[in-house]
């Protein structure tokens, strides 16, 4: 067993995460920053094409922003949230350009917005790959912020009703990692992995976004609001090998024909529209697929940032740009409205615990604003990393608790073992997990199918429990997949609770036995936390006023 | 337009820690290197490798030496045929296969 000690210790190396460290580790805080594989490249920052929202155009505001998020979150975000990010966005923008990062601003091409649903156009650019070899280079100039890759994290440890370290696996030794640290910042992203055609991984292959931050926040102890909120948006689907290709003109409602080659959706409708997102699914659903971008019609976006240039002249030499072949396109999911809950300082409502990115939530609503995910990790990344500090500064001294310890190092190890001809393996109880979130926890869903989800979960739960994965240990890829797993049926269950709790349709979450939205009834969160080893569904008042959060 | 996906017959030779291992495999059209590994892994091969993270290469996660040169397997493409070594980046600490040590 490998024993380690910090001050924070940060949970992900995407763009949160490594804004997280830097931030925690400013004033000479020991920081430890864990992720799967080197910063840039694992996590899902490295893909983003590079929209980071502020404000810049003549006549917006940073209240009119706000207004546009809340619209578009259909007034299910909160509100202290969405003031930390707006009042917050530039000038972190402005700082990663002073470290010496590529910031283009689009204000020269004024065609249309990102989001048809937005007033201004707000669009900067940085690439998350910029972002993250940006903040690497500083991260490496601090001594005291050390990285520590090839690791996964697989439960936090609680002592007292507080976070104080987690345990994983050390992948290159497959020995089971403790962790000891006053205080932890979850940065763990999204869950479009347990979805099928899921946008985080266009070629099928695997994908980061397993959901392994609410799960372990929820198994600690802290409570996660709106999981339901998921949005599903247009993704390519044939031919294979489009990658790269999330390509999303501002009215791409208007540029999709069925089989029949009818224009069926509505007109205007944005890329991230979740109206659009029922209507392709319809024709699907119907046997008019497969849905097709019209290859002539497609506007011509010119690529703002010179890496954007250089990954569409790829996309253009291997044959599959848009405009090059007629893409069929499906529905996949892009990102989690919903996530672990956070005050505006990003804490928890678990002591020593904070959380930042896609793995919080309260800020998006029910829908998340195109442009601001990358201005979010930014921005929340770097409040959770002074919250943390700061709190870490003036935490008690506490001890892990070692029978938790070894029974997580005894859950990790049971794995080991060589699998029977018959039995399923990890990369078949994925797939069935995939299967049942898509058919019954997709973009259309009702009361029904959500039981039907919630009793075909215990199933595989039951088999996941069986499940064995070869005697390797040594970067076992099935091993590091059955750990994940447990985490994707955790935050799968928390999802379908969450989803048949809210009995109304609001922005991604749509209920086709409760198709309006219901603002007497439900303009409120869904929360879901553990109790006494069962997952519990209630409801919270959205924040107004400065006194909630403090 | 009819898009008529033709089955290819490819051999993969994978330079794993200690042994060299040759899988032959029926993949589709537009079929990547990245994607053919996960397809033996499905079937049982176990071997380590990145998966994909990015899939445009832009993130350098996917490296290897691929028939002697240095490349990204996201945007490899199969041929129809063809015999494809592949051993881990070179001069880099080999953690497993092709799961090499980078700072």
């Amino acid at each position: 067993m490998i024993r380690e000690k910090t001050d924070v210790l940060v949970i992900g190396c995407g763009g949160a995460g490594c804004r997280a460290a830097l931030a925690a580790g400013e004033n000479g805080t020991k920081v430890l920053l864990v992720g799967r594989n080197v910063i840039g490249k694992s996590g899902l920052t490295p893909m983003a094409n590079g929209g980071y929202q502020t404000v810049w155009q003549e006549g917006d505001s940073l209240q009119i922003w706000g207004e546009d998020i809340c619209h578009i979150g259909c007034e299910l975000n909160d509100p202290a949230l969405v003031d930390v990010l707006t009042e917050n966005g530039a000038a972190c923008l402005d700082e990663l350009a002073s470290w010496g990062a590529d910031v283009r601003i689009k204000r020269d091409w004024d065609k249309g917005k990102t989001d048809p649903a937005q007033r201004f156009d707000r669009t900067a650019s940085i690439p998350g790959k910029i972002m993250l070899s940006t903040m690497k280079k500083r991260i490496a100039a601090l001594p005291n912020v050390r990285c520590r890759y090839y690791t996964v994290i697989s439960k936090l440890l609680v002592s007292d009703g507080k976070v104080c370290g987690a345990v994983g696996l050390d992948l290159p030794s497959g020995e089971t990692l403790v962790i000891q640290a006053s205080a932890v910042i979850l940065a763990a992203g999204g869950m479009g992995a347990m979805y099928e055609c899921n946008a985080d991984e266009p070629q099928g292959v695997g994908g980061d976004a397993t959901g392994s931050g609410i799960a372990l926040a929820l198994d600690a102890g802290a409570r996660a609001i709106d999981l339901e909120m998921i949005q599903f948006a247009t993704v390519p689907h044939e031919p294979a090998l489009v990658m790269g290709v999330r390509y999303v003109p501002p009215k791409s409602g208007d540029y999709v024909v069925n089989a029949d080659g009818v224009r069926f959706a509505t007109k205007g409708q944005g890329p991230y529209s979740n109206i659009l997102a029922r209507e392709i699914i319809a024709e699907y659903e119907a046997g008019r697929g497969p849905v097709r971008l019209l290859p002539d019609e497609l506007p011509y976006q010119p690529p703002i940032h010179p890496a954007q240039v250089k990954r569409a002249l790829t996309i253009a030499q291997l044959g599959v740009a848009p405009k090059q072949i007629p893409l069929e396109v499906t529905v996949g999911p892009l990102y989690s409205m919903g996530g672990v809950e956070i005050h505006k300082n990003c804490s928890t409502t678990l002591s020593g615990l904070f959380a930042a990115g896609e793995v919080a939530g309260g800020m998006q609503g029910a829908q998340r604003s195109a442009g601001t995910s990358l201005t979010e990790i930014i921005v929340f990344g770097k409040h959770s990393g002074e919250s943390a500090a700061a709190y870490a500064a003036h935490a008690a001294p506490c001890r892990v608790n070692e029978a938790c310890i070894a029974a997580e190092d005894e859950r990790l190890h049971a794995f080991l073992g060589e699998t029977g001809d018959a039995a399923s393996t990890v990369g078949d109880l994925r797939k069935r997990l995939a299967e049942i979130m898509t058919k019954y926890v997709g973009v259309n869903r009702n009361g029904q199918d959500l039981l039907r989800a919630k009793n075909e979960l215990d199933e595989l739960r039951k088999r996941y429990r069986g499940l064995h994965v070869g005697t390797d240990v040594v970067y076992n890829l099935a091993w590091i997949e059955a750990v994940e797993l447990g985490h994707m049926l955790a935050s799968a269950e928390a999802i379908v609770l969450s989803a048949y709790t809210r009995q109304e349709s609001r922005g991604a979450h749509y209920r086709s036995d409760f198709p309006e939205r219901d603002d007497a009834n439900w303009l409120k969160h869904v929360v879901i936390e553990k109790r006494g080893g069962e997952l519990c569904a209630s409801t919270r008042e959205i924040c107004r006023g400065d006194n909630c959060h403090e | 337009m009819i898009t008529v996906m033709n089955k290819m017959k490819v051999t993969l030779n994978v330079q794993k820690s200690g042994s060299m291992e040759s899988y032959t495999l029926e993949v589709s059209e537009r079929t990547s290197v990245l994607q053919a590994l996960g397809m033996l892994n499905e079937a049982g091969a176990h071997i380590a490798y990145h998966k994909y993270c990015c899939g445009f290469q832009y993130c350098n996660s996917c490296l290897m030496v691929i028939n002697g040169q240095l490349k990204h397997a996201c945007i490899t493409i199969l041929e129809d045929g063809m015999t494809y070594d592949i051993a881990p980046w070179r001069n880099h600490e080999v953690i497993k296969d092709l799961i090499v040590r980078e700072s």
